[in-house]
């Protein structure tokens, strides 16, 4: 009878953490998809004067790399506490934006060789 | 106090005391197959030859200490380095994020480039603090590493390209 009642408060426990662990992942997901969105957003301002092939590659790269990154924070604290895993989203976050405005500083600076003109 | 009568002119009060604290005369636990030497019996060729040694004595009674050994000296003093760099990074965010600003801006909304500037300068402390969690316990050599990696990504490319002052 007891142990049924700790069996059952263990797996409600786990039930929690599994939630949690979930509802982490979703709030990550939405800042790493911001950081996305204005990778793209900037991307699609600056083609507007018209875009080179290479223009196009680098500006979507932040993008790309933005959603790399959150697929091996994923994978790499998958059997790791919800401590460690929100830690490794933050700095996963910290290295995309780090991405991005490195290329917004590369791009300011050749923007000449990417828009063709 | 010593009662020793010539040696307490060279011996001060509470000097035993001293002595007690000191590791290396520690009593040295005395383990049950140890039995006690005679200089009368023949010494065995098996017995501990290191029963004589004192290095080996301090090195037996380190080996029995259970307790954590923290961080070596050279991998505090990497740590140091690194967190000195990382803080140098954080600065050079600062400067090199609000110096690309304005050429940013004129494409971009405010707020969108604000919210990757705010990232953009708490990555490095972001970044230390997750190695310094994630691997707490693993071998020193692999923090100096993730760490050595991180400082390897999060160059801020805006300030050093803009000569350290920013303006682009």
């Amino acid at each position: 009878m007891s142990g049924n009642v700790a069996a059952d408060g263990m797996q409600g426990s786990g039930r929690v953490r599994s939630a949690l662990r979930g509802f982490l992942t979703g709030l990550g997901g939405l800042a790493y998809a911001f950081v996305i969105w204005t990778a793209v957003f900037y991307a699609i301002q600056l083609s507007v004067g018209g875009m080179s092939g290479y223009g196009w590659v680098v500006l979507l790269l932040p993008a790309v790399v933005t959603a790399v990154v959150f697929a091996v924070v994923l994978v790499t604290t998958r059997r790791r506490s919800i401590g460690a895993l929100v830690l490794v989203l933050l700095a996963g976050l910290g290295l995309s934006a780090v991405f991005l405005l490195n290329t917004f500083s590369y791009v300011i600076r050749n923007l000449a060789a990417l828009t063709g003109s | 106090m010593r009662s020793d009568g010539d040696d307490d002119a060279l011996s001060w009060d509470g000097d035993d005391a001293l002595e007690a604290r000191r590791p290396e005369m520690r009593p040295r636990r005395r383990r049950p197959q140890d039995s006690p030497r005679s200089d009368s019996a023949p010494k065995q060729p098996d017995a501990p030859a290191a029963a004589s040694d004192p290095s080996a004595v301090q090195a037996t009674d380190a080996g029995d200490d259970d307790e954590p050994q923290g961080l070596s000296t050279v991998a505090l003093v990497a740590l140091g380095i690194l967190g000195g760099v990382y803080l140098l990074y954080t600065v050079g965010w600062v400067i090199g994020g609000v110096g690309m600003q304005a050429p940013v801006m004129f494409t971009l909304p405010a707020f969108l480039y604000q919210a990757a500037l705010w990232l953009a300068v708490l990555a490095p402390a972001l970044w230390f603090v997750a190695v310094l969690v994630v691997t707490r316990g693993a071998k020193d050599w692999v923090r100096i590493v993730w760490l050595i990696a991180g400082a390897a990504l999060l160059v801020p490319w805006p300030f050093v390209v803009s000569g350290g002052g920013g303006a682009l």
